[in-house]
């Protein structure tokens, strides 16, 4: 008997804290289907009188979401690609190769995880402004085409390959660049899976960086656009919530596919946005 | 024959290496010193006069800075502590064997995927003064409704902080970041080998004792791992305050109302991009920076000494 109420209670805990971490997308859902006249409804009604699911065409049509979500698209994978690409190669090199000084690269590569963003933002506007990137895809990519992160992990994956699969390899004629790229990288698929996940998902939920370093509607990624949704919408709050709605779904329906590997990611790397 | 394959493969390795050290070397390392650079200089739009250490100087006796570091120390102690309670609370619960642990897992995971512009917008949304939900549940116990994000009276005492908004963007962050603490500390918990728990509790040890005294300690690395990061992470915060709090609204560039919550963070990308004194900003941004390392090199200290490993 005492059990059982015990259990009761835990089961009580957990829903309660569920209901308040799932409170918000579900007002955002239940405004952005109200009308103007009941969204301004004071108190508020918890659920529409009236569903209007006409609000979605009304926003998508006030705003250039398309190209919104189309650069923040090109964004994410492009800082996927790239990043794969970068990690892989230098992951391999740091597990795998002689390399003099590996040990030395590796340890300043950790360390340079202590500077905190905020401290090269005001720099990195200035390169792009120089480097004439300012107002162009590849500032949106190409600073954020490598992580430490990205390497640490997928050194880990390379370290724990088996190195008979590589010495039968190399009789064979095997180079770096092929083992990489028909053994190496194949079989590190799951790791490989986590990255372009975070790397994709922290992409399209950027805002700071692409909000200073792009200055015309057509390159404007997502997060951005909301932003200038806010004060293009001003009062019709039920726009504004059909417009959060669009910008987090691709995420939220990515998320939900993917969620066993990418909270075990989270849990591996740490990684905090 | 053999040294020139070493060669080889010593010069290949760089190669390999190249992308990945340029990209973080240019954009990550590189503009870590030139902060610097630029912090000794006036420079608005274009770069100007040396001015030696006289932004610094400056600084120091900004009443507009100092406040804004006493502001980010307040959102630290607001958020990490607090994120870290409930989420090593949630993390003991989902460790249960109960149903649908997965489920609730997921569900307080959510917040930590989704767009901070985005939930920031729905909660500017909730504690709307007007017509927000909060104030309507505020309304049905008898409380008179609170103004919320535009709120520049102080939640303990009206001059102190921190301001109701600043309590309010607090109150959004722990629930954006607690699922993460959760999942971490989750993880913590799997770890723990089986073995030491039954040992304790042949040793009659059971309840909030086994907490206390075997469970807490062998999760010590991961507490002190989330200490770390999430004080870090708050330290240099600006999405969800930035939207929450005004940023780019008629009422100002960033951190309102009265500068209420103008953390550093949005300090630095006031006198940055709403003010293009970027010399000045650098200045800012690099103390920041110092204050950052300084705050993470005194948690090891503090710390790390504390931490159990299980062998």
């Amino acid at each position: 008997m005492r059990r059982r109420v015990g259990r009761l209670v835990l089961y009580a805990a957990m829903l309660g804290a569920g209901v308040v971490m799932a409170f918000p997308f579900f007002w955002m859902l239940s405004t952005s289907l109200k009308s103007q006249a009941e969204a301004t409804t004071f108190p508020p009604h918890i659920v529409p009188d009236v569903w209007l699911v006409s609000n979605y065409a009304l926003a998508w049509a006030a705003a250039p979401f398309g190209r919104y979500f189309l650069n923040s698209a090109i964004m994410a994978l492009g800082q996927v690609a790239l990043g794969l690409l970068t990690a892989s190669l230098a992951a391999y090199a740091l597990a795998r190769m002689r390399v003099p000084g590996r040990n030395l690269i590796f340890g300043a590569l950790l360390a340079t995880l202590v500077i905190p963003p905020e401290v090269t933002l005001i720099p990195n506007y200035i390169s792009m402004q120089r480097l004439g990137w300012y107002n162009t895809y590849i500032a949106l990519i190409v600073p954020f085409g490598a992580s430490v992160f990205n390497v640490f992990l997928l050194r880990q994956a390379f370290l724990q390959l088996p190195f008979e699969l590589y010495e039968a390899a190399v009789l064979e004629g095997c180079g770096h660049l092929r083992f990489l790229w028909r053994f190496a990288v194949p079989l590190s698929r799951p790791t490989l899976a986590i990255i372009a996940l975070l790397t994709a998902i922290r992409a399209w939920n950027d805002f700071q960086w692409p909000l200073i370093v792009t200055d015309s509607m057509s390159l404007r990624p997502i997060q951005v656009g909301l932003t200038i949704f806010r004060s293009d919408v001003s009062t019709n709050f039920q726009l504004l919530m059909a417009g959060s709605v669009l910008a987090v779904a691709p995420v939220l329906v990515l998320f939900l596919f993917t969620q066993r590997q990418f909270i075990q990611g989270i849990a591996r790397s740490g990684i905090r946005g | 024959m053999r040294r020139a394959g070493r060669r080889r493969e010593a010069v290949e390795g760089y190669l390999f290496l190249a992308p990945a050290l340029l990209i973080i070397g240019a954009f990550h390392v590189w503009p870590a010193i030139y902060v610097l650079y630029m912090s000794l200089f006036r420079w608005d739009i274009l770069q100007g006069a040396f001015l030696g250490l006289r932004n610094y100087e400056r600084l120091i006796e900004d009443p507009g800075f100092l406040r804004s570091l006493l502001l980010t120390a307040v959102y630290v102690v607001g958020t990490v502590p607090v994120e870290m309670a409930i989420g090593l609370a949630l993390a003991l619960l989902l460790h249960q064997r109960l149903r649908l642990r997965g489920l609730f897992r997921l569900l307080y995971f959510i917040p930590y995927v989704t767009s901070q512009v985005a939930v920031a917008l729905v909660w500017s949304w909730v504690f709307n003064p007007t017509y927000g939900v909060a104030n309507g549940l505020l309304g049905a116990v008898g409380v008179p409704a609170q103004r919320w994000l535009l709120e520049p009276n102080g939640l303990f005492s009206p001059d102190a902080p921190p301001s109701l908004a600043l309590a309010a963007i607090t109150l959004v962050s722990v629930w954006y970041y607690l699922g993460f603490h959760t999942v971490v500390f989750l993880s913590g918990l799997t770890a723990i080998p089986n073995e030491l728990l039954e040992a304790a509790r042949i040793d009659g040890a059971a309840g909030f004792r086994l907490f206390r005294h075997i469970t807490f300690p062998l999760l010590s690395p991961t507490t002190f791992f989330l200490l770390l990061v999430a004080t870090i992470g708050a330290m240099t915060s600006f999405n969800l305050i930035y939207v929450m709090g005004g940023g780019g609204q008629a009422f100002g560039c960033a951190g309102n109302p009265l500068g209420t919550t103008q953390v550093a963070a949005l300090f630095v990308f006031d006198r940055f991009w709403c003010q293009t004194q970027l010399g000045y900003a650098s200045a800012a941004a690099f103390v920041l920076g110092l204050i950052v390392l300084a705050v993470s090199a005194l948690n090891g200290r503090l710390f790390s000494r504390r931490v159990v490993y299980a062998a």
